[in-house]
């Protein structure tokens, strides 16, 4: 025995006490909270009484909260020079120059930070050299984009040579940062531009190029020109880039060199097409001769038939006229872009060439608009010249056929007698994986198998002098001290993983601090991300979702909502209410997928795209959405959760924090269950009313806010929720996307979100590349969670399936030195306590029973039970909650206490029914697959 | 030459000269209270079906039928109900074969309300009917009886006829549909059969003008819950509704087909093609009598399914051969009978009309000449209708080049359109609509270009247009467009909808605009003006309106004349924004400067704030939940009231894109965060200026 019964009582009463402690500690921290609030309002009114009185208030409390004040007028307001003079002297007077200079030499890279950030803000000679040395001595990148963010602020000129120096060799995510930093240096930059025209180095050839584009200076344009002869492709369509947009002129000049290299070629056709004349045409048509510029040159023509409409009369003469295969494919490619100009002109004396064009359209695969026209149409006789032309094109065209059958409507099909065709929802068959299924079987029997073995042992001296009855007794015993160590150690790791937490959560509040907006919204300090919806199903609540994601600050996103071949109106009610239409958009094919039906947009809102697709499942939808996306990074969401506007935001900057390359950030998932939401926008927060949702709320307040940042801290964060999780498109196209049957590993998993998270990392691992994978523990994503047991009961079944398909797909990264943290501490902690621990939970709650109804239960083995489960458990739950209380405000006081009721009983019962379904799931994943099962939704509630 | 009334005429002629057959009587109740109360023994091609619908104390009669057999359908009528019982007649339309028995009914004493549309009381009154009027137009559509029971009526104009009304009883769920669904049946039953459609589709093809026409209305009968569907001629439908419904829906028919050309061989060359032809009149007539034409001809047809199976002739031989056997063997009546079929079948497959044609119209031409005084009798009746309807075409004016209706027409319809709602102090509505750059297209692209957009508009405002709207071309780059029966908002609202559609379409040359003055009959009422004066006064004002908007900047939906309505509210502004410290102290920037100042914190609430309040400037940040700012300059400028509010985005996201989009949204001013105070206030203080 390890404790007396008294050191067990002691126990009991120390973490009572622990417990009132800390939630005393965090009423404490909601009352100063509304003290800050307060604060933030005076802030306000000092910013406010500037520009009443003109003068910038000194009398503040402390240079701290001076400084923050005066930041915070300066991140909304440019303020005049004179303000900025009475400032700085205020500033060399008290010294608080002085003060922060001193915090650059910091051992601590958040201090360092943040005082590259307050320098910024002060001009005197001692902030700026402070800056200065911090830049020259800073060995990490991070912290060098902070002090030159910084000097751009002081406007600091004679930084530039060092700025400029620290681009040599640096990794390119930096240099993508600060060359827009020095950009922005403007004329600074051009007076130093000689001395560096003659430099070799890609960085700083990069840089020119880049000042080109956006400074328009006599040395910068022979510069560009000179770079077009330059060896270095990318170097040289940057430079011609530039040029086309600046100085288009010199490219049509005779003087611009003849070549044969496909990129310039397709600089020279953007330029020639901004003078808009028929000559001008006939040269660009020129360039047909060359295959790969075809495109080009339709976009070319297609553009400036648009600026200046004259040049369709003189394109539809070279339509009719022309004998050119070639020629002939892309006039009448240039003309379907207006195709809607043409189609009412088609019962005119032009009928002829017309429907000659329309035929040329449908033949050359573009049918969307005409589709789109012919649906809308309302003139009989219109629509008869159309399907007239288009009837005799359908015998030889299954393509056409298909399309038609598809998209156009039931009236006209019937006119050219064909049938609507209706695509049923392809049903999957799930095979069952053998080697899976071996796994789990042996680590069933080892389990099972493991105490009897290790009682025989221990006890085989005592059973000769034991009858057979009180050998089982003497087992139930035992099995009862096992489930005491086991709660123990698994809390314990909890325990740890909470510390971690709260030390990563008030290290990345700090940082956040620090990052203001007009930081993050500076070109290229973000990167660019695709938020990437799949939708099954999701008629009730798509519409407030996608607006809530349309709604996003963020400085360069895009959306795309991915239809999985719904068997609702999903598409139709996204289709009429934001007026998509359909889109023949070109993309890459970089991941398989069930095939894409659709692509749909509506022209003013550019960042919208809206894909339809087969049903192929999640996974498979955001591999769809992927291959469509334009942008750096992406962001998978779920159709049914509602982002906070500045969520993605929160989580994007947490790159911000690290030096490595990210793969992968995640943020916090809460239920919305009784929340009020209005148009995509969360209006009220609210607990669930609903007591198996609001079981869960307390559930995910665990789980997130306080378990995945302290597995993030030590680089061991392997689940991010498919609801919320932000990627690096190029790593993910490398391990080929998420786990599909489409995909190179001809499987699926129903844990889809945590395998990409495994495999990206056991990829970067494998080809030893620093990486980190953040989570934000600010960025928040609101979900339905079921509210009926029986759905709830299937939604953690297949959590744990999904679990125990990913362990036995990567085993061999369980316990492996080779992967690192990884494989050393999470795989490890995944597969004891989240895969064979259920197992000897559900059999040792089993032997308490069993206990208990024998009799064989004393009060010392029950007392220990209930410090080393409830006890243990409660201190979680409430340390939990008061962190994610710590630096926000979700809920009042009264809420507050209805959680904590709640982290007490939560204990008792209901995880010992989650730790016995986890035990069905392991079950059934031996049987045969089951797939996602349903999950009722019912809508956000309206206000 | 074969179309239109004359043409109707000599059909009926020459059905009613067919050899009647006897059918046996049968029970006329086909629903509770619900009679059939034809005349079984006179039939004919063309068989008419009055009904009767019994309800409590009250008997309504529908389309009583014509003057040759009135004295069998009064029988069965007074047998089933007293003749005082009967409180209204319902017309559908004011064709004789429904409506000539109506003063024989009166002389035998019914007194009852005749229910049926305006434009069918004006003409129906040379029948001599003085019964007083029901007019269902100006009564809801509906028509409700004693016990509350509510008969609705739907209007479906020129099917055939401008005031065509159907009616429906919501409690039988039987719909009295007049004309259509109405069949040629020579063979008759009670109830439709499996040879109903073609039957019903060889009688619309010659009696209904479009499909346009015809679809609409059919789309919206495919909304209700019918049951039944009782026509006026042929059979009764009481099952497959929906089938029937879609069949006329997707009917192509009249004078304005352009059918999609077909090869002939698709069809199976002229045989499939006479095989058609056989098809239908083995629908329309005993079979036995069709095959009987064929026999011992070098026409063979197939013992088991009756068609073609063998022919010495080739091509376009068969073609003929057939019609001229039909001739010889049955005469004019079945060479009319299928008249309609033929002709749209010779466009679709671009083939010559039968030989025979010509000669039997003339045949049939010359017959009329030599009627029977008592078929004059209805003849000239028709021919005074028919003049009628002529002096009136006469008079219509059309604009060459958008075909629409001109402006002299335009006056001289409102004139006799308006009057009952003048009357009636019932709104109506007029729009002009002036699109902004005709002239600059005329000059860019030329006059044909410039005609061109005319037909491009016209199109567009087409497209938005509803079923009882009409439009009309006036002067250079105008248009008229009308709108009956009106309510408040409703012409701005449709006045916006076609501004905007002509705004955003991609059909014109260049991006093309619309100014469009509205005005509203309500608003003149007020002054105690004849009608004459009072349209007069909505024509003048209406274009003036448009004056007004053009100087207003074009592009805009003016309803009121005052110039100066939005001065009054000078020196409001609306700040949008979600960051508490920026609406703080921008808001007590601004009120210190004197301007009145409202917050928002959403797109929505600022959406509403600005309807509510009416504020001169919005400032608004891209960034704020529910709508974007970029969305929300979108959806001022869908409305001509706040289209031209000046409006200054602020935001710390200012790249390529969103200056791109604010260009596009008409947004002249986007400062970046950090903005420089002195800045703002200073384009404030401008806009002042401006104004």
């Amino acid at each position: 025995m390890l404790i007396d019964f008294k050191t067990a009582l002691i126990i009991l009463y120390v973490l009572a006490g622990l417990d009132v402690v800390i939630i005393i500690a965090s009423l404490l921290n909601k009352y100063r909270y509304n003290k800050r609030k307060k604060n933030r309002q005076t802030m306000a009114g000092l910013v406010r009484r500037y520009f009443e009185d003109g003068v910038f208030p000194h009398h503040l409390r402390s240079n701290k909260s001076f400084m923050e004040t005066y930041i915070r007028l300066r991140e909304a307001y440019a303020v005049d020079d004179k303000t900025r003079g009475l400032v700085n002297d205020y500033i060399l007077n008290r010294g608080i120059d002085k003060s922060y200079g001193k915090m650059i030499n910091s051992p601590f890279k958040s201090r360092r930070m943040r005082a590259a950030v307050y320098l910024g803000h002060m001009e005197t000679d001692i902030a700026v050299k402070a800056l200065q040395d911090l830049f020259k001595r800073e060995n990490k990148y991070i912290v060098k984009v902070y002090a030159a963010n910084a000097m751009l602020l002081q406007s600091n000129a004679a930084a530039i040579p060092a700025l400029v120096e620290s681009l040599i060799g640096a990794p390119s995510w930096y240099i993508d940062k600060v060359r827009p930093i020095l950009i922005d240096f403007g004329k600074s930059l051009h007076d130093h531009v000689p001395s560096l025209l003659d430099r070799d180095e890609t960085e700083i050839r990069e840089l020119l190029i880049g000042f080109g584009r956006v400074y328009i200076a006599r040395d910068l344009k022979t510069y560009l020109l000179r770079q077009i002869d330059s060896e270095n492709p990318e170097l040289r369509d940057l430079a011609l880039k530039a040029l086309s947009e600046n100085y288009p002129d010199e490219i049509r000049s005779d003087d611009f060199p003849v070549t044969d290299n496909v990129e310039i070629l397709k600089t020279v056709i953007k330029a020639l097409s901004n003078n808009r004349t028929p000559e001008s045409v006939n040269t660009i048509m020129g360039y047909l001769q060359v295959q790969e510029l075809e495109e080009h040159v339709v976009y070319a023509l297609s553009t400036m038939a648009r600026q200046e409409p004259k040049l369709l009369k003189y394109l539809v003469t070279m339509f009719r006229e022309t004998t050119d295969r070639s020629v002939h494919n892309a006039v009448t490619k240039v003309l379907s872009n207006r195709i809607e100009y043409f189609l009412l002109r088609i019962l005119s004396e032009e009928k002829e060439t017309i429907k000659k064009l329309v035929g040329e359209i449908l033949r050359l695969g573009g049918t969307s608009e005409i589709i789109g026209f012919l649906n809308k149409n309302r003139n009989p006789e219109i629509e008869n010249e159309i399907l007239d032309t288009a009837s005799h094109l359908l015998d030889g065209d299954e393509t056409l056929r298909a399309e038609f059958s598809t998209y156009l409507n039931e009236r006209i099909l019937k006119k050219l007698s064909l049938e609507k065709s209706r695509t049923a929802p392809v049903k999957r068959e799930e095979k069952k994986e053998k080697d899976k299924i071996r796994f789990l079987t042996i680590i069933l029997i080892l389990v099972l198998a493991a105490f009897p073995a290790v009682f025989l042992l221990r006890r085989h001296d005592l059973f000769s002098a034991l009858s057979p009855l009180e050998s089982v007794k003497l087992f139930v015993v035992d099995f009862n001290y096992l489930l005491v160590y086991y709660s123990a150690a698994v809390n314990f790791i909890y325990i740890i993983i909470l510390l971690l937490s709260l030390m990563g959560s008030s290290l990345q509040a700090r940082l956040w601090k620090l990052k203001k907006f007009s930081f993050l919204f500076r070109r290229n300090i973000l990167p660019s991300i695709s938020v990437i919806a799949p939708a099954y199903c999701e008629e009730a609540t798509i519409i407030e979702s996608t607006n809530s994601l349309l709604n996003l600050k963020y400085p360069d996103y895009e959306l795309i909502v991915v239809n999985d071949g719904s068997s609702d109106d999903t598409l139709n009610t996204l289709i009429s209410y934001y007026a998509l239409e359909k889109y023949d958009l070109l993309y890459d094919r970089f991941l398989e997928t069930k095939p894409i039906r659709g692509i749909y947009i509506n022209k003013n809102i550019p960042k919208f795209v809206v894909v339809d697709k087969e049903n192929g499942g999640k996974a498979d939808s955001l591999n769809a959405g992927i291959n469509i996306s334009r942008k750096d990074y992406f962001c998978g969401i779920d159709a049914d959760s509602l982002l906070e506007p500045e969520a993605l935001l929160k989580a994007a900057s947490t790159m911000l924090n690290t030096e490595n390359e990210t793969v992968a950030v995640g943020g916090n998932i809460f239920p919305i269950n009784g929340c009020t939401v209005e148009r995509g926008s969360l209006e009220k927060i609210a607990l669930p009313r609903n007591f198996v949702a609001l079981a869960q709320a307390m559930e995910y307040i665990r789980a997130f806010l306080a378990g995945r940042i302290g597995w993030a801290l030590i680089h061991s964060l392997l689940i991010i929720s498919g609801a919320f999780g932000i990627f690096s498109k190029k790593r993910i196209y490398e391990i080929g996307g998420y786990l599909t049957r489409s995909e190179r590993y001809h499987r699926d998993t129903v844990g889809e979100d945590m395998e990409l998270v495994v495999r990206v990392s056991r990829h970067m691992r494998e080809k030893k590349l620093k990486h980190t994978i953040h989570y934000a523990f600010n960025a928040n994503c609101w979900t339905e969670v079921p509210e009926r047991m029986r759905i709830l009961h299937r939604q953690r079944d297949r959590w744990h399936r999904g679990l125990l398909e990913i362990l036995s797909f990567h085993r061999k990264m369980i316990f492996n030195p080779s992967f690192g943290s990884t494989g050393l501490v999470a795989m490890p902690y995944f597969f004891i306590f989240e895969m064979v621990g259920p197992l000897i939970e559900v059999q040792g709650y089993l032997m308490v029973l069993a206990a208990a109804l024998t009799g064989l239960l004393n009060p010392y083995i029950a007392l220990l039970l209930f410090i080393s489960t409830v006890m243990l458990g409660i201190l979680i739950s409430i340390t939990s909650l008061c962190i994610a209380e710590k630096d926000e405000h979700y809920f009042s006081v009264k809420e507050f206490f209805i959680l904590l009721g709640l982290a007490i009983i939560e204990n008792v019962g209901f995880r010992q029914l989650v730790s016995y379904w986890r035990v069905a799931g392991y079950f059934n994943s031996l049987k045969k697959p089951k797939g996602w099962g349903e999950m009722v939704r019912k809508g956000f509630t309206q206000k | 030459m074969f179309r239109g009334l004359p043409y109707a005429v000599i059909f009926i002629l020459v059905i009613n000269s067919l050899p009647r057959y006897n059918f046996r009587t049968m029970n006329t109740e086909f629903y509770d209270n619900i009679f059939w109360v034809g005349d079984t023994e006179q039939v004919n091609a063309l068989h008419c079906n009055p009904y009767l619908l019994r309800d409590g104390d009250e008997a309504v009669l529908f389309d009583p039928g014509s003057s040759l057999d009135f004295e069998k359908v009064f029988q069965n009528v007074t047998d089933l109900t007293p003749l005082e019982k009967i409180k209204h007649v319902i017309l559908s339309h004011q064709d004789p074969d429904l409506c000539s028995a109506v003063p024989l009914f009166e002389q035998k004493g019914l007194k009852a309300r005749i229910a049926c549309h305006w434009r069918t009381s004006v003409i129906i009154q040379y029948y001599g009917i003085t019964s007083p009027f029901y007019l269902v137009d100006q009564n809801n559509y509906r028509l409700e009886l004693e016990s509350g029971r509510t008969l609705q009526f739907i209007h479906a104009p020129y099917l055939h006829f401008p005031g065509a009304v159907l009616t429906y009883d919501p409690v039988s769920r039987i719909l009295f549909s007049g004309d259509l669904f109405g069949g040629f049946t020579l063979n008759w039953g009670l109830f439709a059969d499996d040879g109903y459609e073609e039957a019903m589709q060889a009688f619309h093809e010659s009696y209904m003008p479009s499909n346009d026409i015809l679809r609409p209305v059919m789309e919206y009968l495919l909304s209700m819950d019918i049951g039944t569907i009782a026509p006026q001629h042929g059979s009764i439908i009481n099952r497959d509704i929906r089938k029937y419904i879609k069949s006329l829906r997707d009917l192509e028919c009249g004078t304005f087909l352009s059918p999609i050309k077909k090869a002939i061989t698709s069809i199976g060359g002229y045989a499939g093609l006479c095989n058609k032809i056989l098809k239908r009149y083995y629908s329309l007539f005993d079979p036995e009598d069709v095959r009987d034409v064929f026999t011992d001809t070098d026409i063979v047809l197939d013992d088991e399914s009756s068609l073609i199976k063998d022919f010495s002739a080739t091509g376009r031989e068969l073609w003929n051969r057939l019609f001229e056997l039909v001739y010889t063997k049955k005469g004019t009546s079945w060479i009319t009978v299928i008249a309609s079929t033929v002709e749209k079948l010779s466009k679709e497959y671009d083939i010559g009309l039968p030989r025979i044609f010509e000669s039997v119209i003339y045949d049939i031409e010359k017959a009329v000449e030599t009627l029977s005084d008592e078929n004059r009798h209805l003849k000239d009746l028709n021919e005074r209708l028919e003049r009628n309807l002529q002096n009136t075409r006469e008079k219509l004016i059309k604009c060459p080049v958008t075909g629409l209706y001109n402006g002299t027409f335009f006056r001289q319809y409102l004139e006799t359109e308006t009057i009952n709602s003048f009357n009636n102090n019932e709104d109506f509505a007029v729009l002009i609509i002036d699109l902004d750059n005709f002239s600059r297209i005329n000059f860019n692209y030329g006059n044909k270009t410039g005609d061109e957009t005319l037909v491009t508009a016209t199109y567009i405002i087409r497209q938005t247009m509803a079923e009882t709207h009409l439009l009309f071309k006036l002067e250079g780059s105008r248009f008229a467009y009308y709108i009956p029966e009106t309510t408040g908002k409703d012409p701005v609202e449709t006045a916006e909808k076609i501004r905007l559609a002509i705004e955003g379409s991609d059909s014109f040359i260049e991006r093309t605009t619309a100014t469009i003055g509205a005005v509203s009959a309500s608003e003149i009422y007020a002054e105690n003006l004849s009608h004459a004066e009072c349209l007069r006064k909505i024509i003048d004002i209406c274009g003036l309106r448009v004056s007004i908007g053009k100087n207003r900047g074009m592009n805009i939906v003016c309803h009121s004349s005052s110039l100066d309505a939005s001065r009054e509210d000078a020196g409001k502004i609306l700040l949008v924004d979600t960051d508490e410290m920026n609406l703080d102290v921008l808001g007590t920037v601004l009120k210190q400067a004197g301007y009145a100042v409202f917050t928002c914190r959403d797109g929505l609430n600022a959406l509403d704030v600005i309807e509510r309040q009416n504020p001169d400037i919005v400032i608004c940040e891209l960034m704020i939940p529910k709508i974007d700012g970029l969305s929300l300059r979108k959806q001022m400028l869908k409305s001509s009231e706040m289209k031209n509010k000046h409006f200054v985005l602020l935001s710390y996201q200012k790249d390529d894109l969103s200056v791109d989009r604010a260009f596009e949204n008409d947004i002249r001013y986007f400062l970046q965060k950090p903005f420089m105070m002195s800045e703002l206030l200073g384009i404030i203080r401008s806009f002042s200026h401006a104004d």
